[in-house]
């Protein structure tokens, strides 16, 4: 489904990402660890398409199809999603509002009917409710003013609504405590199936007692240098990032 | 032409000096401001004519007394009514060097009558340079006295050029008694990578005008801090004009005043964002008692191109009177996009909560006001490095405003 | 439908960037071209006025004379030919309308067209559910219909147009026109006091609560004529009303000069919100065409705990002078100005507001969000003046400007004069451009360039659009969106 070969890219003309190889095939969970500074967050948007993460070599397919010459929002049509480490704040606009506005604009772009504002809410209530979302937060502008949790719990909610094809989490569980990341854990879950690819990325083992990867894969400086299934996580834990080829331990 | 520029121009003639005639060429066809202009719409100069008026008997001429020096140890040169005392001996010591006369030119096309007024009619001037990398471990202390011993007002010009990477502290101290009118035409070039360090005191006579008017030029790299207090003064206007000139230059201003009786304390001050990457910064704090007024006028302007901008600037003014007036005008002028840029004024007076809480803890309502007023100027004197230069003049400001706990008066 | 997805749609839809552009194919009476005592008399002698109001238009036009341009504000534009104009431009309907059956159909069409309901029960916008709103259309010189007249009559509300009320209540004109704005005020306002050709005129008696919106739409369809409408608009004590005031014009290439001037007053109790969603012809891109919107807006808090607020979304107009103030003379009494304005291609607006507290606890609240993108110039001019005698009085300022695209200007000249200790005044600005990290997120959601700009716009100004009437929120979101389409990318 999401295939990465020999990726390179570069940041204020320094190479970040140094020749990585990674395959998601669909109805699988990966995840990727890594020390801060391995290029986890280069990677999640260098894959969004970000402007300023200049890929040098390599290429990126997303369902048999070139993903980096896709503008970002077509991305986000071809059902590319990324929960960001840090979502931004925008002032003065409305969380529902900016929600109808992703979803019809998605829809739009594959060429499906615009949800009308009663199909939309019916969608929505449904999806906030299970995230523990009130009516309240879905007034209140983007991110604005809400607390670690909320932020974290608004991306699960766009993501459930977007219904992308494919997710990429991008240090979802920083800044979450216990009962938060198992709110945000069960929404993801609730998404995992068999036509949907994810990766995680995380700094941390915590995040993957609740969400249990099929594929775990170690970033350190710019490349894979390790993968196995979700016991490589645990070994990680107990011998840190230094056994595995990085210089920057956690 | 008006009867005030013909006046003080009847002391020039015969002048052969090319840049002088120049400046007096321009002072001559715009004379002295008015209201009527946008850039001295709240400070009126009227009442300034007579004292430059050279005809005027002078009302003292005695030897001022010489204050301490405001920084421990600095060099040190004595201007007295306009002209330098003594001769400039200190000069050449770690790479400083200090000369007499006036180099200051009036070929902007700035339409600043007072800067032209000081250039043409300049008694005397300052040339200070200071050599490439060089970093005198003093600092260089200006005493300006007034007499009131000469007619038509005394006019000064000072040059500061630094070479590049170097550093130098200049301290401004102004004082004196009698009524007099002081103007005072100030360059200042920073070679890329300098650092100038700019504190002055203002603390004229009462009955006295100060105008100074203060042009900055900064390279690459380089950086100025300005911190003015201004307590003297019966019409004061301290006018800077910066120009960010080179990438990664930088530029603080920092001022407090302290208006009482019939005081008129402007500032204004512009600064220019001409290249990218360049940063401004800019506090001032007044509080104004009886029936004083102060004025700020503050301008940032981005040019086109001028990317990666920050422009901040802050005006406060308390008042502590009835009568007293704040009069404030932060300009913001951007034909860049990439920049940050953000002003704030406020006027009022003494938060009733505050008051009340700390009269609530057992503090009298004297002392009370005294701790608000003091807390409410600090932030403008947070910028100034030295310790020892920051409490003389935090001293000076309380004196000036009678308030408890000031060490000295 | 929410208001963000709207104006992308709206966006998507509109092939030509200003929907009003066209113009209306009716034959009209014209005054000759040019201006000059006669003209004044001839305009005067139009309306069948009285005495009184020739000299004072005749005295305004003598000291227009003598009047320099003001050029203080930061704009730039060749010098106005006032002779190169027309300043009397009447569509031909033979007999005046007696009902608005009579109305030309054209004239009908052309407010269809531009979504002016000039037939009762119909609503402005096409917004369901909306409260009704009672309009009177102004079509260049004159107006040529009111609504809901009989509905408003019942209360005491008079609403029509103001050479209407010069015959039918001229001691309430004589009492307050020119008493808020003196017509030597300046050099725009006095022409205007010489030339005005109509506009509308409400008077809301002691304690009613107007039961709907009035509304007035004005209308410039004749080339190379000037539009001089005068508003006048008193709430005798303890009323309300909230008035809605739109404006339109055809795309040409010439240069046309509106000058309007309105003025307001609020009794002891009264209260008077004016909103406006100014969209004359801004001009094409390259800066060829479009109106000079050079307008005196002022309003007088005469009574105690009176309430005079402005709402402007200004979008159109290739000149925008205008500063709609508030003399706050009654105790307790409060102005507000809540403003949007957005300058694209090669727009210029110097626009802002004055409070001037006089009264004792006397509030005042400044919004203002200027936009600007492509090659425009825009600035926020503003005066908080506190008078020696307004203790305790109040005001807060809050300027935002935002910058799309590396050519265009913002800048900010508040002016702040504080007499009076016991008075708190703060003030604040900021200027910046949308940020890169808001666009990127909204693109990652699926929103293109644009669409993700009119959304991040909207929210900058929501502050203000929340303070407009539901029905002119719906238009004046849209028209975030279209006036700045082309400014990105």
């Amino acid at each position: 489904m999401l295939k990465i070969e020999n990726l390179h890219v570069e940041v204020d003309g320094k190479e970040i990402i140094r020749g990585l190889d990674l395959e998601v095939p669909k109805g699988e969970v990966h995840a990727i660890m890594g020390p801060n500074g391995a290029g986890k967050s280069t990677l999640s948007y260098t894959l969004a398409g970000r402007d300023g993460y200049t890929v040098t070599d390599g290429r990126v397919t997303f369902q048999g199809r070139d993903l980096l010459d896709r503008e970002p929002e077509q991305r986000a049509a071809d059902g590319l999603f990324l929960g960001f480490q840090y979502p931004v704040e925008i002032p003065g606009v409305a969380t529902l509002t900016f929600l109808k506005t992703a979803v019809n604009a998605v829809r739009r772009q594959r060429g499906e009917e615009e949800y009308d504002a009663m199909q939309f809410m019916k969608l929505v209530r449904g999806k906030a409710k299970d995230l523990n979302i009130s009516d309240e937060m879905l007034k209140r502008p983007v991110n604005v003013g809400f607390s670690g949790g909320e932020k974290k719990r608004n991306e699960i909610l766009q993501m459930a609504v977007l219904d992308p094809a494919f997710c990429l989490l991008d240090e979802t569980d920083s800044g979450l405590d216990i009962d938060a990341l198992k709110v945000v854990a069960d929404g993801v879950n609730a998404l995992r199936g068999p036509e949907r690819g994810m990766l995680i990325i995380t700094h941390y083992q915590r995040l993957l007692d609740h969400i249990v990867p099929d594929r775990v894969h170690i970033l350190a400086e710019g490349r894979i240098v390790e993968s196995g299934d979700k016991s490589l996580a645990l070994e990680l834990e107990k011998k840190g990032y230094a056994s595995f080829g990085s210089d920057r331990a956690a | 032409m008006d009867s005030t520029a013909e006046i003080l121009l009847e002391r020039f003639s015969g002048d052969a000096d090319t840049d002088r005639t120049a400046a007096r060429d321009r002072f001559r066809d715009a004379g002295l401001p008015t209201p009527k202009q946008e850039a001295w719409k709240f400070t009126n100069l009227r009442p300034l004519a007579q004292f430059l008026d050279a005809r005027t008997e002078p009302a003292n001429d005695s030897r001022p007394a010489i204050p301490d020096t405001l920084v421990d140890g600095a060099y040190r040169v004595l201007i007295i009514d306009g002209r330098i005392d003594g001769d400039l001996s200190d000069a050449g010591i770690d790479g400083l060097s200090l000369a007499q006369g006036s180099g200051l030119q009036a070929d902007t096309d700035s339409g600043r009558a007072l800067r032209d007024l000081s250039i043409a009619m300049a008694d005397d001037g300052l040339r200070i340079t200071l050599d490439a990398n060089a970093t005198p471990p003093r600092a260089l202390e200006l005493v300006f006295i007034g007499t009131g011993s000469r007619s038509g007002g005394h006019h000064f010009t000072l040059e500061i050029a630094l070479g590049s990477n170097s550093a130098l502290t200049v301290v401004e101290h102004h004082l004196g008694s009698n009524a007099y009118a002081a103007t005072l035409a100030t360059d200042v070039r920073l070679a890329d990578g300098a650092r100038l360090r700019h504190v002055k005191l203002q603390d004229e006579s009462t009955e006295a005008f100060h105008l100074s008017d203060c042009a900055v030029e900064i390279g690459r790299d380089a950086s100025h801090e300005r911190f003015v207090l201004s307590v003297g003064s019966r019409l004061a206007r301290d006018e800077v004009h910066v120009a960010l000139n080179g990438q990664g230059s930088s530029v603080r201003l920092l001022g407090a005043y302290a208006g009482r009786g019939q005081q008129h304390l402007d500032h204004t001050t512009h600064i220019d964002h001409a290249v990218p990457n360049t940063s401004s910064h800019e506090v001032y704090k007044g509080v104004l008692d009886d029936r004083s007024r102060g004025v700020f006028q503050g301008g940032i302007r981005v040019m086109k191109d001028a990317q990666k901008t920050a422009g901040h600037q802050l005006n406060k003014a308390l008042l502590l009177s009835r009568q007293a007036e704040i009069d404030s005008k932060p300009a913001l002028e951007i034909y860049a996009d990439d920049v940050v840029c953000s002003h704030g004024a406020t006027a009022g007076e003494i938060d009733e909560d505050a008051l009340f809480y700390l009269r609530a803890r057992g503090i009298d309502a004297q002392a009370a006001k005294s701790l608000l007023v003091q807390a409410f100027l600090d932030e403008a004197f947070d910028g100034i490095a030295d310790e020892g230069l920051r409490e003389r003049l935090k001293d000076r400001v309380h004196g000036a405003l009678q308030l408890e706990g000031a060490a000295h008066g | 439908m929410a208001a963000t997805a709207e104006t992308i749609q709206q966006v998507k839809e509109l092939g030509d960037r200003y929907k009003y552009g066209f113009s209306t194919d009716i034959e009209s009476d014209m005054a000759p071209k040019g201006l000059s005592e006669d003209i004044v008399r001839f305009i005067s002698a139009k309306k069948e006025e009285p005495e009184w109001l020739l000299e004072w238009r005749l005295k305004a036009y003598r000291h227009w004379l003598t009047m320099p341009e003001p050029e203080w504000a930061f704009v730039d534009f060749p010098q106005i030919d006032y002779q190169d104009a027309y300043y009397y431009a009447a569509p031909k309907t033979g007999d005046k309308p007696k009902s608005l059956d009579e109305v030309d159909p054209k004239l009908l069409e052309t407010y269809a067209k531009l979504g002016i309901p000039l037939r009762e029960q119909e609503v402005l916008a096409g917004v369901e559910g909306a409260p009704k709103v009672a309009v009177d259309a102004v079509f260049d010189s004159v107006s040529v219909g009111t609504t809901y007249k009989k509905q408003l009559e019942a209360k005491g509300i008079i609403f029509c147009a103001i050479s209407e009320a010069i015959q039918t209540h001229p001691e309430l004109v004589r009492k307050y026109l020119g008493s808020v704005v003196p017509a030597a005020d300046n050099k725009h306002s006095c022409l205007n006091s010489a030339v005005f050709t109509d506009g509308s005129f409400v008077y809301i008696p002691k304690g009613v609560r107007c039961p709907m919106e009035l509304s007035t739409y004005f209308r410039i369809n004749q080339e190379n004529t000037g539009q001089f409408e005068r508003t006048l608009i008193i709430a005798d004590e303890g009323s309300y009303v909230s008035y809605l005031e739109g404006c339109t014009a055809p795309m040409r290439d010439e240069n046309q000069l509106h000058a309007a001037v309105v003025e307001l007053i609020a009794l002891d109790d009264a209260e008077i919100k004016y909103s406006t969603v100014q969209n004359w012809y801004p001009g094409d891109e390259n800066g060829k065409g479009g109106i000079y919107n050079f307008v005196t807006k002022r309003g007088a808090c005469r009574g105690r705990n009176s309430k005079i607020s402005w709402t402007q979304v200004e979008t159109g107009s290739s000149i925008t002078w205008k500063y709609p103030s508030c003399i706050l003379q009654g105790d307790n009494s409060v102005g507000e100005f809540y403003s949007v304005a957005i300058t694209n291609n090669r727009q210029q607006a110097d626009t802002g507001t004055k409070m001037i507290h006089i009264g004792k606890n006397t509030r005042s609240t400044i919004i203002s969000k200027g936009i600007s993108a492509g090659r425009a110039n825009q600035t926020y001019r503003g005066l908080v003046r506190i008078q020696p005698g307004a203790e305790g009085a109040r005001n807060y300022t809050q300027c935002d400007s935002l910058l799309i695209g590396d050519q265009c200007g913002a800048h900010t000249v508040p002016y702040i004069e504080a007499k009076n200790s016991s008075a708190r005044v703060e003030h604040e600005a900021t200027t910046s451009k949308i940020s890169d990290e808001q666009l990127f997120y909204c693109r990652q959601r699926g929103l293109s360039d644009e669409e993700a700009v009119a959304l991040i716009v909207n929210g900058f100004c929501r502050e203000v659009m929340r303070e407009l009437p539901m029905e002119f929120a719906v238009e004046a979101t849209k028209l975030v969106g279209i006036s700045l389409e082309g400014s990105v990318g």
